[in-house]
Formats: C-alpha cells, sequence, structure tokens
C-alpha cells in the first residue's frame, strides 16, 4: 500500500512540477516540490524511506530537467535521509521549525548546484544564488511549513512519526 | 524535422529549458536543433521514450554558432543571465551596429546555416578586448512558444548523406 502511495507521489510530482508550477512562479521561481515531498517522507517515514523516494524523485524529475542525474539524485535523496535523521532528533516539530529547516536544506542543496556550475565565474554564481537559490529556498520553507500545517491540523501527526 | 508541442518547463529553476510531447520514439536525439518559423528556440540536451528536453537559446549554458547576417562576422551565442543572448568572440574590427539581425552560421552543431536568432540591441567594445561583443534580443518569444520543429538532420549530415545517396547510382569502377 506505502509503496503504491509513493509511486503516485513521485508521478504526480513530475505534471506539477514541471506544468502546473511554471505558471504560479513569482518572478520565474518556482517552489522545488521534490525536495519538500522527499523531506516530508523522510520526517514521517524514516531515513531509509527518505532516501528511496528521494532518490525516485530525482531520477524522475531529472528527466524533464537540463540538469544533471547525479545531482538531482544526490539533492533529493540526500534531503530525504536527513530529514529522516534530524525527524529522530527533534521532540517537538513545529510547522515553523520544518520551514526553517527546508530553507536550509534547500539553500545548501541551491547553493551546491550553483557550484557545479563550471563555466559560471563568481559574480554569475552570485547572482544565481540570490536571485533563483535564496527565493527558491524560501518557497520551499513556505510550502513545506504550509504542507505540514495541514497535515498537523486533519492528522495526529505526532503518532504518524512514531509510527 | 518533426513538429512537436511544449507540454512543460523545466522542473528546476536553474536551467531555461523546455519540455517538448516527443521523443526518441519520434526520432528525436540529443543535440538536434529546435526551431519556429520565427527562429532559433534552442536544441535538444535530452529525451526520453515520448518526450525531450530543449535547452533554450536563452540559457547560459547554451552555445550556438552565430553570424551577423550583414557584416558575415561570425561568433558565439549563448544565453545571459536576464533571459536574452549575447553574441561574443565577434572581431574588433567589426562595424556591427544595433539593428543587425543574427543568424546560425551552420558551421557547428545541428542548425543549418540563415536561421534567424535575434536582433542586435547593444554592442560591448571594451578597451584592450581582444573582441567585442553584442546583446540579442531574441527573436522568438521564449516564455510564449507552443508549437516547434525539431531539425533531424543537420546541415552537415544532410549534405553527407545527399552525397553517399548518389553513390548507388554510381557506376563502380
Amino acid at each position: 500500500m506505502k509503496f503504491v502511495i509513493y509511486l503516485i507521489l513521485v508521478l504526480l510530482l513530475v505534471p506539477l512540477q514541471t506544468t502546473l508550477l511554471p505558471h504560479l512562479s513569482v518572478w520565474n521561481v518556482k517552489p522545488d516540490l521534490g525536495l519538500v515531498a522527499a523531506v516530508l517522507v523522510g520526517l514521517f517515514a524514516g531515513e531509509l524511506e527518505g532516501l528511496l523516494v528521494g532518490l525516485a524523485i530525482g531520477w524522475i524529475l531529472s528527466l524533464f530537467s537540463a540538469g544533471e542525474l547525479w545531482l538531482s539524485l544526490l539533492t533529493n535523496g540526500g534531503a530525504g535521509l536527513l530529514a529522516g535523521f534530524l525527524g529522530r532528533q527533534v521532540s517537538q516539530m513545529t510547522s515553523v521549525s520544518l520551514g526553517l529547516g527546508l530553507l536550509l536544506v534547500s539553500l545548501v542543496s541551491g547553493a551546491f548546484a550553483a557550484l557545479n556550475f563550471q563555466h559560471f565565474d563568481g559574480s554569475q554564481m552570485w547572482w544565481m544564488i540570490e536571485s533563483i537559490v535564496f527565493p527558491q529556498a524560501c518557497f520551499d520553507g513556505i510550502v513545506g511549513g504550509a504542507l505540514y500545517w495541514i497535515l498537523s491540523q486533519r492528522f495526529d501527526v505526532i503518532r504518524l512519526r512514531t509510527e | 524535422m518533426v513538429a512537436a508541442q511544449v507540454i512543460g518547463r523545466d522542473a528546476t529553476n536553474r536551467y531555461r529549458a523546455i519540455i517538448l510531447n516527443k521523443g526518441e520514439g519520434d526520432g528525436i536525439k540529443p543535440d538536434m536543433g529546435v526551431v519556429t518559423p520565427a527562429g532559433v528556440v534552442g536544441r535538444v540536451v535530452k529525451t526520453t521514450g515520448a518526450s525531450s528536453v530543449v535547452l533554450l537559446v536563452t540559457d547560459p549554458s547554451n552555445a550556438i554558432a552565430g553570424l551577423i547576417q550583414r557584416t558575415r562576422d561570425e561568433g558565439v551565442v549563448e544565453g545571459t543571465q536576464q533571459g536574452l543572448a549575447q553574441m561574443k568572440y565577434i572581431p574588433l574590427l567589426s562595424t556591427v551596429r544595433d539593428g543587425d539581425r543574427v543568424v546560425t552560421s551552420g558551421l557547428v552543431g545541428d542548425f543549418p546555416r540563415g536561421l534567424v536568432i535575434g536582433t542586435i540591441t547593444r554592442i560591448d567594445k571594451q578597451e584592450g578586448a581582444l573582441f567585442q561583443s553584442a546583446e540579442l534580443m531574441p527573436e522568438v518569444d521564449i516564455g510564449r512558444v507552443e508549437e516547434v520543429l525539431v531539425i533531424q538532420t543537420s546541415y552537415g549530415q544532410s549534405t553527407k548523406a545527399g552525397a553517399s545517396a548518389d553513390l548507388p547510382g554510381k557506376p563502380s569502377p
């Protein structure tokens, strides 16, 4: 059952991320729903499932991006794994703390991706961090925090996390 | 050429790319050029069975061999951070000016010669530099493109194909 849910989640992310979100982007920046989903799965289901779902998301989204496969696998899989580890250390998770955590994870993965642009000089890299990576990290934090808040309103998230 | 529809944009924010509804199954391969009747859109960088990713001419990672139509000076057209394009490596002695049209040179890559890339809007000539560069306004409105044509046979390949197609008819020595 869980496998089917994850499969639907991964498949649903593709049209959302590539077709719907570009119409809802602000200043041509859209949130990375793949990263948000990987973090939420890692948080609720543990590091192993976070890693596997993150890798699956990274792989499928890289098919629809001009970016490198390994980078997509590393950022999404790594975010799921990290969220799983951190989720076990933090006892009182709130939507704000999750949002801030996601902002940091997105910022680190975005900065790592920007460093991977080898033909970029210092000013171009800074431009990318300033105008793409940072706004996207803010977006990811807000979307992740909002999703967690919605989940916490409808379900007992503490029970979900300990199950 | 294969006609294709734009079904999405790059899944990340880091690249300016579009997704087409045609892929390997329709004969599309990486590095093929993508155009509209107005001009150059970009080139295919990735394909799956039924879709392909096209890196736009406005992406800083993209580079296309260009030619200034009036002066016949060659250069490389790359995307800029602002979502426009720039032509680099224009010779210092070139008489390029605003309003000049830039077309594909056909020398490198999978674009035939003479497809419109854009119009020069600003010349950047720095003192002591070996070359000058120019900012281009792409001819195609990249943000609104809905249908494109993928060039399946490159200029060089078609010439070779034409040459080899003649061979069977010729008498063997």
